[in-house]
């Protein structure tokens, strides 16, 4: 069987569980309307500043009810110890990693594609018209998120303290990311274009780029026992 | 034909090693009792020949070829049924079995996995989710999973728990028909009474070793029990923590 259509059969498998559970949409989605709600309600009708305010609390929305989803990356494995049965299967494992990275930045992105409009909404922030430059930076960034929650969510996985330990270990590591969102979100809200930004753009990529390759190539290394 | 080979296994989790150098060979077609007492290292011994983990020293061999836990093509030859049930509750008994049919790349994965729906007596059950069934049930779903790919190597971790004589009569069935296509089988239990539905040749670990008993009759269950006591009298091998 090909690489990409191991991959596939791996993705289908979990795209059915969450698609019959929700529990990682559902609970992320939650806490991201619920953020969301009290930022509204804490700057009341005071209209936010769309180059400080809006794009930071936008990213914190997104962090947080991120790494609840990506805390359930291994959850469906767990649960039967279905991920000793994956790596006995005769499949390379790091088609494991890029099947659940998949997974995640579906989530991820699904659950962004629900906050945007109600953070809109909410805060009073007009976004349609940064929607284009918006949309691609939430992707690019969103890709990162997944790619080192993903990662980090398999080193914990063996732990008992894998809630409290994966925001640990994340938060460091997410913080470039974090800040290079937070700028270009600020460029793109406020009119300018993001290319003004390409350093951040580049960090973007470059940060993508790594955790990729990193959890490709050292998924087989963290899951051995 | 030596089918699996291991030489001077060992194995430990930090305290005092669960195996100190386990040597044995298993041929084509040969099926064999693994017997020991709580914490020998029975399932720390099987979870090693299936890949799941190094051992600290010693060599395994399936075929004559080292056994290389990131080697993918070796684990297409290996068939496990461990403790946990290897199964997704979310998912039906039947796209439980297609989802591993597709991973081992079965052919005509629809067809065995209806197949052994039938071999196993779940195919009223095959739409129900996996975590509907009872622990036998389970139990027949992890025995269907672990053959589905007609392993040459098939380890089997305790086979029995849950299940009932059916069950057991049908586990016997599909365990024969894979050694008489030279399947070799390695099985550890603690059931006594049904020693000779599921092998032909009794080991057992002892303080981390590999001991053959050619000598015992395994229709005389009470002289298998004897002699089990016999050699395990004192309680628990020495230095246990079954994995």
């Amino acid at each position: 069987m090909s690489y990409w259509r191991t991959v596939w059969v791996l993705l289908r498998k979990d795209l059915r569980i969450e698609a019959r559970s929700r529990e990682t949409f559902v609970s992320m989605s939650f806490l991201a309307l619920l953020l969301v709600v009290a930022f509204g309600f804490a700057f009341d009708a005071r209209p936010l500043d769309p180059g400080t305010e809006a794009a930071g609390l936008l990213w914190i929305a997104i962090s947080f009810a991120g790494v609840l989803g990506l805390g359930r990356t291994l959850g469906s494995e767990r649960d039967g110890d279905c991920l000793r049965a994956l790596l006995l299967a005769p499949i390379d494992r790091s088609a494991i990693f890029v099947a659940k990275w998949i997974l995640n930045l579906t989530l991820l992105l699904a659950m962004e594609l629900c906050l945007l409009p109600l953070f809109s909404v909410f805060l009073r922030v007009p976004l349609r018209p940064a929607l284009p430059e918006l949309v691609g930076i939430v992707f690019l960034s969103t890709m990162g998120f997944a790619a080192v929650g993903t990662l980090l969510a398999t080193i914990s996985s063996g732990s008992r303290l894998r809630e409290a330990l994966l925001p640990l270990l994340l938060y460091p590591l997410w913080v470039p990311i974090l800040v290079a969102s937070v700028k270009l979100t600020s460029l793109a809200l406020i009119g300018r274009s993001v290319l003004d930004g390409s350093d951040w753009l580049v960090l973007i990529g470059v940060y993508d780029l790594v955790f990729l390759v990193a959890g490709t190539l050292l998924f087989d290394l963290m899951v051995e026992e | 034909m030596t089918r699996l080979s291991v030489r001077g296994l060992r194995h430990g989790y930090g305290g005092p090693e669960v195996l100190r150098g386990v040597d044995f060979d298993l041929a084509a077609g040969e099926s064999c009792l693994l017997l020991g007492p709580n914490g020998a290292g029975k399932s720390t011994l099987l979870g090693l020949l299936a890949g799941l983990g190094r051992p600290l020293k010693g060599e395994i061999r399936i075929e004559g070829r080292s056994l290389d836990p990131r080697n993918p093509s070796l684990r297409r030859q290996l068939g496990f049924l461990s403790h946990a049930s290897f199964s997704y509750s979310n998912l039906t008994v039947r796209e439980n079995l297609r989802f591993t049919a597709e991973l081992y790349g079965v052919d005509n994965p629809d067809e065995r996995v209806r197949h052994l729906l039938g071999r196993v007596s779940l195919r009223a059950y095959a739409d129900r989710p996996a975590r509907a069934l009872s622990r036998g049930m389970s139990q027949r779903l992890s025995l269907a999973r672990s053959v589905l790919h007609q392993p040459r190597l098939l380890l089997l971790d305790e086979p029995l728990t849950g299940l009932d004589l059916e069950g057991v009569n049908r586990l016997t069935e599909l365990t024969e028909e894979l050694r008489g296509t030279g399947t070799s089988i390695l099985t550890t239990t603690h059931d006594l009474a049904h020693l000779r539905k599921l092998g032909r040749r009794l080991a057992w670990l002892h303080r981390g070793c590999w001991e053959d008993m050619p000598g015992l009759d395994l229709h005389d269950t009470a002289q298998v029990e004897a002699a089990y006591l016999e050699r395990f009298a004192g309680g628990p091998a020495e230095g246990g923590g079954e994995a």
